[in-house]
């Protein structure tokens, strides 16, 4: 069975989901496992990029 | 001596068989066992994480088609970061709002996932994301 990661509009992965089977979307992108690491990391020219956070303001 | 031998060998080799053999219950050992794969009760099983953005109340997730009078979708639990209320922290405490940590999900369409949550966190730089994992099992 077929591990995928979907991806939003920003290329940032929002889910890794191993399905039933084949499907071709362009969010879904294929990938070997269901690595949960690469959640909220931007694909980027076939690799995974962290996002850095925004710091939090000063109390 | 060896003819016993060879009639016990032959013996074995018919009760085991092959793996191609075909599917039958008066069959081989490999025959009955492709039958009893050929009658499982699960048909598949789909499963994964996914996250719901530190701005975001829901997010819907692709999966493969399933018969949706037939499947069972599981929630796995969820995880979220404390969001801190720095709006009350005159006598210097912080506590965790909840409101994010609490999710759910549902089988929207055959082929999709919803998961929704009522809050995003205490407000700007202070939301937070929550991470949710789930399977959905289709039985024939």
């Amino acid at each position: 069975m077929p591990y995928y990661a979907q991806i939003d509009e920003e290329n940032i992965c929002f889910a890794v989901t191993q399905t039933a089977g084949e499907i071709n979307r362009a969010d879904m992108i294929e990938i070997d496992s269901l690595d949960e690491s690469i959640l909220l990391k931007k694909y980027v020219d076939g690799a995974w990029e962290t996002v850095p956070e925004e710091p939090e303001p000063l109390e | 001596m060896m003819g016993i031998i060879e009639a016990l060998l032959s013996f074995i080799r018919r009760q085991v068989g092959l793996r191609t053999d075909n599917p039958d219950t008066e069959g081989s050992l490999h025959a009955k066992l492709n039958y009893m794969q050929g009658i499982s009760p699960i048909k598949s099983i789909q499963r994964g994480t996914l996250t719901i953005g530190d701005t975001d109340t829901s997010r819907t997730i692709t999966i493969s088609p399933v018969n949706m009078g037939k499947s069972m979708l599981n929630f796995l639990g969820a995880e979220a970061r404390s969001s801190r209320d720095r709006a009350s922290t005159t006598n210097d405490t912080t506590y965790a709002l909840t409101g994010h940590h609490f999710a759910r999900i549902n089988l929207e369409s055959s082929s999709s996932i919803k998961a929704s949550r009522l809050e995003t966190g205490v407000g700007p730089s202070l939301n937070r994301p929550i991470t949710i994992s789930w399977e959905v099992i289709e039985f024939n």
